[in-house]
């Protein structure tokens, strides 16, 4: 009997591991977005130019232009030979498009705000055009070799939608378990929303992805002006 | 006893998981299924083309501003024409469009004339968006502020290769209409939240149905633990108490459960069974060694009792063949022959005792009346005794003869106990399957220390008598299967509690019917 009762426990084991295994999938459907940074000198100061391709397809794409913000969060670190870093910054951006006016406005990653015409426009200005400073150029050795590596997060669902989503699953009341004769006898109310925001709680980790990219090895004396 | 536990631990579990698998796939399918009746291809579709159908409308609206300034340059109306504009002559229409106001600006942007349209505030016209028309291509301009509902449309009059000035027509939507356009909008992009979250919120809603799950098995847990361990509980208790039955403690008693199941209907019975296996014990060994007393008392009683005669008759042939005339010797003789005449009966009273005690017949059982008995014998101390009865008669079987003696030894010691004349009380009663007797007085009490002692055949606190009157008592008492107890206070007085059990004659209909 209770080697029967193992057998049993084992199975349900392997049963819940395969459908949890059955269930998993990519949740993106992106083609292969790529991450590239190039450093260059301009006005005596070590700058950054960071180049992303395939970026605006799939998911991303049809989340801009539905109007969902996307927010970008860059992490840039400047290492020297001795992969001692002498010098990191964070740069939170946001991606938005006012889907009545047909206008995409980029924030937080240039010292200006962007508005731009198209999505054309949006993946040529991630591509070619941006950039960001890092340091002095007084602040580095001539002799030194540096890199930069860069990590890149992409967030899709942001928290607030998140929380739209918590609040429209809670709301709604297709999902929500009435149990009339034990609210009146116990006051008890089945509310299974509430068990799975337990699970989809705004503390939950949002849809994002992540990019990397490290550049080439260099010198001062190396880089363009 | 850890055996029957884990047994019944594992079967609720068991009870408990072998729902949960098949319930937990089809759980899972099922929100997977009423998932993709929500968030298809068909519903992105519909919803995508109803915003598509609002946006439309909203820049067929928006264009509809410029067209009405298009509309109105081209007529050249005069300044009468003008003051009676109105939302309708401007073509535009009046379901989507509030128009606040229409100005004619001059080509520095200073407003010539201006006519308003609806009473309601009109925001300042901000003259460099007329920098939009540097170019000479550029003929018109449409400033959208949709967060405050605020829409300008700009008109350029061009005549003659000259900027003459501008049109400015400024409007709002009616806010219902961009409502509805929002919540087209809010639409969408919930379907695209629930699209991009396709794969984990039907998990998700698997993973609360497992918790859910896991905190039932928890309880389930719990509960089997604690039924287990009431059950087994018990039956660990019965199991020990059943060893020091088995090892001849008598006196082990398992511990109430406080419940009435079958358990406590278990329990209850074992340790009533103890106490009856304690009671017959004792009662048989009392019995047996009654047995032996009256083995001992036959026995004496013959040894002592046919020398005696020869005695007495030895012993007065002395005296009376003495012929002399010597008064001394003769008074001697005659003082003897007393004393040992006394004593002769005082052994033979003694064997008299011993003899009825060892001679005590068999029971003779005989369905009577209790009551009738009691005020019988309470005749005998009618100035004493205080009766106090059932109304009803008291009919069981029992010895007559012999429940007689009992009543009489108790009553005689009672009236003993009291010379202060303080009266006797009788009482009898009858419980559920027993009859109980009392007699209690108010006399010098018995020590604790005899109270233990008082049963035992040849003691006795009083000068006469060979102290067999409660050992006989008690043999009568326990030959009937009874019980007799004793509740002493020296100075107060005693009570005797007799208990017997009503028997009934099987054969008398009368009796066994009731």
């Amino acid at each position: 009997m209770i080697i029967d009762t193992k057998l049993k426990f084992s199975n349900l084991l392997l049963i819940l591991i395969g459908i949890y295994f059955l269930n998993l999938s990519p949740t993106f459907a992106q083609s292969n977005p790529t991450l590239s940074v190039h450093p260059f000198l301009k006005n005596d100061s070590l700058k950054l130019g960071i180049s992303y391709r395939n970026l605006f397809t799939g998911n991303i794409e049809k989340t801009l232009l539905a109007g969902l913000p996307i927010l970008i969060e860059l992490n840039l670190k400047v290492v020297d030979s001795g992969n001692k870093t002498i010098q990191s910054k964070k740069i939170n951006g946001k991606i938005s498009y006012d889907v009545w006016e047909e206008l995409f406005n980029i924030q937080g990653l240039q010292s200006t705000e962007n508005f731009l015409q198209t999505l054309d426009d949006v993946r040529n200005y991630f591509s070619e055009q941006l950039q960001t400073g890092l340091l002095p150029k007084k602040y580095l050795m001539s002799a030194e070799e540096y890199h930069i590596d860069l990590e890149s997060r992409v967030t899709l669902l942001t928290r607030r939608q998140s929380r739209q989503l918590k609040d429209w699953i809670q709301t709604g009341e297709q999902t929500e378990e009435d149990l009339p004769s034990n609210e009146r006898d116990t006051g008890f109310r089945l509310n299974l929303n509430n068990l799975v925001q337990f699970f989809i709680g705004e503390k939950n980790k949002p849809e994002e992805f992540f990019l990397e990219a490290s550049s080439v090895k260099f010198r001062l004396t190396n880089l363009t002006n | 006893m850890k055996k029957i536990r884990t047994k019944v631990i594992v079967i609720i579990l068991a009870a408990v998981l072998l729902p949960i698998v098949p319930l937990s796939i089809l759980v899972f399918n099922l929100v997977n299924q009423s998932y993709h009746v929500g968030v298809n291809p068909q519903v992105a579709q519909a919803l995508e083309n109803g915003l598509a159908f609002s946006k439309t409308i909203y820049d067929f609206q928006r264009n509809e501003l410029v067209e009405a300034l298009e509309r109105l340059d081209k007529m050249n109306s005069d300044q009468s024409q003008l003051n009676g504009i109105s939302t309708k002559t401007l073509g535009l229409d009046s379901t989507f469009w509030i128009v606040k106001a229409l100005s004619y600006l001059d080509n520095k942007g200073t407003v010539i004339w201006q006519k308003r349209l609806n009473d309601v505030s009109i925001p300042d016209f901000d003259n460099r968006f007329l920098r939009q028309f540097q170019s000479p291509a550029q003929r018109s301009l449409i400033v959208s502020n949709r967060k405050e509902n605020q829409f300008t449309a700009i008109f350029k009059n061009f005549q003659n290769g000259t900027n003459e000035g501008y049109w400015v027509l400024q409007a709002r939507f009616h806010p219902e209409f961009l409502k509805q356009a929002d919540h087209a909008l809010a639409a969408f992009q919930m379907y695209q939240t629930l699209d991009l979250t396709r794969h984990d919120l039907p998990k998700n809603f698997l993973y609360a149905f497992i918790a859910f799950g896991l905190i039932i098995l928890s309880l389930a847990v719990i509960l089997g633990i604690w039924i287990s361990a009431r059950i087994t509980s018990p039956i660990t208790s019965l199991v020990e108490g059943t060893k020091e039955i088995g090892n001849g403690n008598l006196n082990y008693q398992i511990p109430s459960t406080k419940s009435d199941d079958e358990i406590g209907q278990l329990v209850e019975a074992f340790n009533q069974m103890a106490k009856q296996l304690k009671e017959s014990q004792e009662r048989m060994i009392y019995l047996e060694k009654m047995s032996a007393w009256k083995q001992m008392a036959r026995k004496l009683a013959h040894e002592i009792k046919n020398p005696l005669s020869p005695i007495q008759l030895t012993v007065q042939q002395m005296v009376d063949k003495y012929e002399d005339d010597d008064e001394q010797y003769q008074k001697l003789l005659n003082e003897c022959h007393a004393i040992i005449n006394e004593e002769i009966s005082s052994l033979r009273k003694l064997v008299q005792e011993f003899s009825e005690f060892g001679r005590l017949p068999e029971l003779s059982l005989q369905q009577s009346d209790l009551n009738e008995l009691i005020r019988e014998v309470s005749v005998m101390y009618s100035d004493r005794v205080q009766l106090q009865l059932d109304e009803s008669s008291i009919q069981f079987l029992y010895d007559e003869d012999r429940i007689r003696r009992v009543l009489i030894n108790l009553i005689q010691n009672a009236v003993q106990a009291d010379p202060g004349g303080n009266p006797v009380k009788v009482k009898a009663e009858k419980l559920d399957n027993k009859v109980r007797i009392s007699v209690s007085d108010q006399g010098c009490g018995i020590p604790e220390e005899n109270l233990s002692k008082i049963f035992e055949p040849h003691f006795s606190s009083k000068k006469e008598g060979m102290g067999l009157g409660l050992a006989i008592t008690r043999l009568i008492i326990e030959e009937h299967e009874g019980t007799i107890q004793v509740r002493s206070k020296v100075n107060e007085g005693s009570e005797f509690v007799i208990e017997l059990p009503i028997k009934q004659n099987l054969s008398d209909p009368e009796t066994s019917s009731g």
